[in-house]
């Protein structure tokens, strides 16, 4: 069962779920509700509170 | 965001260590290599001496910057950003931190030693017999350990980009070392490979060029991705970027091995798969690229003011142009050219003087003032002194095997009007000594730069201050 | 999907299996089919395991880091096939543990230099290769005189063919005589590891060499014996082009 879902779906069709997945990646890093959550990420190494600021 | 009022005890002990190690190997490491260049000019220096041959110590290179100067470097960075991005001190603390740091040195050694005195399983960076690569796997296992609980232990809620990389490194390096070291011991010092020939040489560079993927490009991409935004002071130009530099960057790095064994033995499906997936690569890793380098937007006058920031700056610059040049060399048409020549050992020192030295020289000028409590370096004079004597090195080496390696390429398809190959092999030999000469020297001055750094940072440790005006230098850009 | 992703980036575990499936892919694809396609290794004849003296010779090439400079792989272009012989196939070489087809080359293709020189040429170059090619960049290997460590010659054989090297069990039985044997027969007879091992380099290959006793097998005679059979196993006037075209 498990064998032939491999065989049949997921190889012969892999370069399509590869592409699927980016595009998922993508699509969810650049949403643009995500925008200011993601971009405050970028802000993790400046907010060091062991350096006096 | 809250702001943690009570400060993290970081575990930077070991920090200093790896740190210092780093300076230390990367010394050792580039004097090995200018020796080696050296004898390719004046065989001489091989002194006939079966410990000082150029085929024991060319390994001595190569593992010395890789692994020693690399690896410490790496230590040093990831465990420093791992504690500060994540809130928490190191997992283990010195403890496993010290037993990481004192079994790998220790290591370097041996595995020195052994390739001098002979014994090699005759792989390209992947030389060190069978217990070594045991010995190893228990070394990064410990990482592995210290690395992921530090991050379970965090208190900030997300995991910062940097760490991504550095993870996927460790995990990553795990797999090849694994896999391309299987071999079945015959003694103590030799074994032999469980793959052989067709299948050995594609086990052998799916591990070789990701060790160059996710060993020299993923590690110090998480490198770049904390001190670039640390010494600009600001954030990355764009986070979300970076999410699909990632993903995109370590899915496609992987297929790329093949590219090294182009019109050889290897079926023609497999050479056709690494040349696609490495000139696709060429898209990530500009977007790494990008996201570097517009970081400083609005910040450009730093690079004028802050030499450090020039180092750091100038190595994302040399990662654009070999993730350039790279792709391009593994076309089948420019390989057949490029292949078995110096245009190969320039590609790689492009990426490894230009690309890793740089970037980490960058991350220690960082990190030492920050670990031993110093305001700054002790000269950023000095730093500006080590970057063009590194950068005139380099541009000389990577001009002179672009030449010698295109030259000779050329040279052994050449025919005469009668249909005769034009040159004898020697003859190629001959004409590649001057370049051989412009190489060293070009080494040597990145030798020379290095002893700048180290004096810089002995100094520094020591708390003196050079009499120059740098306080205003170094925050003129506030 | 999205909030998948959301898990990524908090939870440790899951970021580590995302890697590795991501990086497992490439592997996968391309390392495992080397097995199993059948096209991989071409289907000529000759190619036979190396003779105890070869395999010594061999690991004496790996000790000093030869692949560093030498390829052992030609590539189908016209010049390469003009200068050093037939292209390589993959079939050649299957019984190498490990491989050595190399990645640079300051020196020349080796993949053929069997037969191309004489033992005599072969050791006066190994010992100072000035003396023969004058612009020439290598070392010198004067240390080959000595004697070579053969004592445990036949755990290289079973070791191998654990690794997939078919030696028979005569063959590893016969380990330390066949090396002697290919050492000090007489080139004109047909000794018993000729038998065993068609196409093998008799004689003693340092018997010249100033400093290498006459009487023992050095480490010169097993390198010289290892270079000397490097690509004369096919014959490549059997071979028919079509059924190795790739």
């Amino acid at each position: 069962m498990l064998v032939a879902f491999v065989d049949n779906v997921l190889r012969p069709f892999w370069v399509l779920w590869v592409i699927m997945v980016f595009t998922g990646i993508v699509f969810y890093a650049y949403r643009p509700k995500n925008k200011d959550r993601l971009e405050e990420y970028g802000s993790i190494p400046l907010k060091d509170d062991n350096e006096e600021r | 965001m809250s702001i943690n009022t009570e400060a993290t005890p970081y575990c930077e002990d070991v920090i200093k260590k790896f740190t210092l190690a780093a300076v230390f190997w990367g010394v050792v490491g580039f004097l090995a290599g200018d020796f080696i260049a050296w004898q390719l000019a004046f065989p001489v220096l091989n002194l006939d001496l079966e410990w000082t041959s150029f085929g024991r110590l060319r390994p001595v290179h190569t593992s010395a910057v890789i692994f020693a100067f690399g690896g410490n470097v790496l230590f040093s960075t990831s465990l420093y950003i791992v504690q500060r991005t994540s809130r928490a001190s190191l997992f283990g603390g010195n403890g496993l931190g010290n037993f990481i740091f004192f079994n790998f040195q220790a290591l370097i050694v041996v595995a020195a030693l052994t390739y001098v005195l002979g014994f090699s399983q005759g792989q390209e960076y992947a030389e060190p017999e069978w217990w070594i690569d045991l010995w190893l796997t228990v070394i990064w296992v410990a990482y592995l350990i210290a690395f992921a609980g530090t991050i379970m232990k965090r208190k900030e809620p997300h995991i910062y980009v940097a760490n991504w990389f550095f993870f996927a490194m460790i995990l990553t390096i795990a797999m090849l070392h694994l896999g391309n070291n299987i071999a079945v011991p015959v003694s103590f010092m030799k074994s032999y490979n469980v793959f052989g020939g067709v299948q050995n040489a594609m086990t052998q560079w799916w591990y070789g060029h990701n060790a160059v993927g996710f060993f020299l490009t993923a590690g110090f991409l998480g490198i770049m991705y904390y001190f670039v935004p640390k010494r600009a002071e600001r954030p990355v130009y764009s986070y979300r970027l970076s999410i699909v530099h990632f993903w995109a960057l370590i899915f496609l790095y992987i297929w790329a091995g093949p590219h090294h064994l182009h019109y050889t033995a290897l079926p023609d499906w497999a050479q056709t798969l690494g040349m696609t997936f490495s000139v696709m690569l060429w898209m990530p890793s500009w977007g790494g690229m990008i996201n570097g380098l517009m970081t400083l937007s609005g910040a450009w006058d730093k690079l004028r003011t802050d030499p450090v920031m020039r180092f750091l700056v100038s190595s994302v610059a040399f990662y654009g142009m070999s993730t350039f040049e790279g792709p391009m060399m593994s076309i089948k048409a420019v390989n057949s050219l490029s292949h078995y020549t110096d245009w190969g050992i320039g590609h790689v020192h492009s990426g490894a003087l230009g690309w890793v030295a740089f970037v980490s020289f960058g991350a220690l000028y960082f990190l030492v003032p920050k670990l031993w409590g110093r305001k700054e370096l002790y000269s950023l004079k000095l730093v500006g002194v080590h970057f063009w004597i590194a950068t005139i090195g380099i541009v000389l080496y990577i001009t002179a095997m672009w030449i010698s390696g295109i030259m000779q390429g050329l040279m052994w398809r050449a025919y005469d009007n009668l249909g005769f190959l034009q040159y004898s092999f020697i003859e190629t030999v001959e004409a590649m000594r001057p370049y051989y000469i412009i190489r060293a020297i070009g080494g040597l001055l990145f030798v020379a730069g290095s002893l700048v750094m180290v004096y810089n940072i002995i100094k520094t440790i020591k708390g003196d201050v050079a009499d120059e005006a740098y306080a205003s230098a170094a925050s003129g850009a506030r | 999907m999205f909030k998948h992703h959301a898990k990524l980036e908090t939870n440790i575990f899951f970021l580590a299996v995302g890697i590795l499936l991501t990086i497992v892919v490439g592997g996968l694809v391309e390392v495992i089919p080397l097995f199993s396609i059948e096209s991989t290794i071409e289907k000529v004849q000759g190619v036979r395991p190396y003779t105890p003296l070869e395999l010594a010779g061999r690991n004496i090439y790996i000790r000093e880091g030869c692949y560093n400079c030498h390829s052992q792989m030609i590539r189908p272009f016209k010049d390469e096939v003009e200068r050093y012989g037939h292209y390589s196939l993959a079939a050649e070489s299957k019984y190498d543990h490990p491989f050595q087809w190399g990645s640079k080359r300051t020196g020349p293709d080796l993949a053929r230099v069997g037969g191309k020189y004489t033992d005599d040429w072969q050791v006066r170059h190994l010992i100072n290769p000035r003396d023969v090619v004058p612009g020439s960049v290598m070392p010198g290997y004067k240390h080959l005189a000595r004697k070579l460590d053969y004592a445990d010659i036949a755990s290289h054989l079973k070791v191998n063919r654990i690794v997939g090297v078919p030696y028979t069990d005569a063959q590893i039985a016969n380990a330390k005589k066949d090396l002697e044997e290919q050492v000090f027969a007489d080139p004109a007879s047909t000794p018993a590891v000729l038998v065993s091992y068609p196409k093998a380099a008799i004689g003693k290959a340092s018997i010249n060499l100033v400093g290498a006793d006459p009487k023992a097998v050095t480490e010169m005679d097993a390198l010289v014996a290892y270079l000397q059979v490097l690509g004369t196993m096919v014959d490549f006037k059997t071979v028919d082009e079509k059924a190795i075209r790739r």
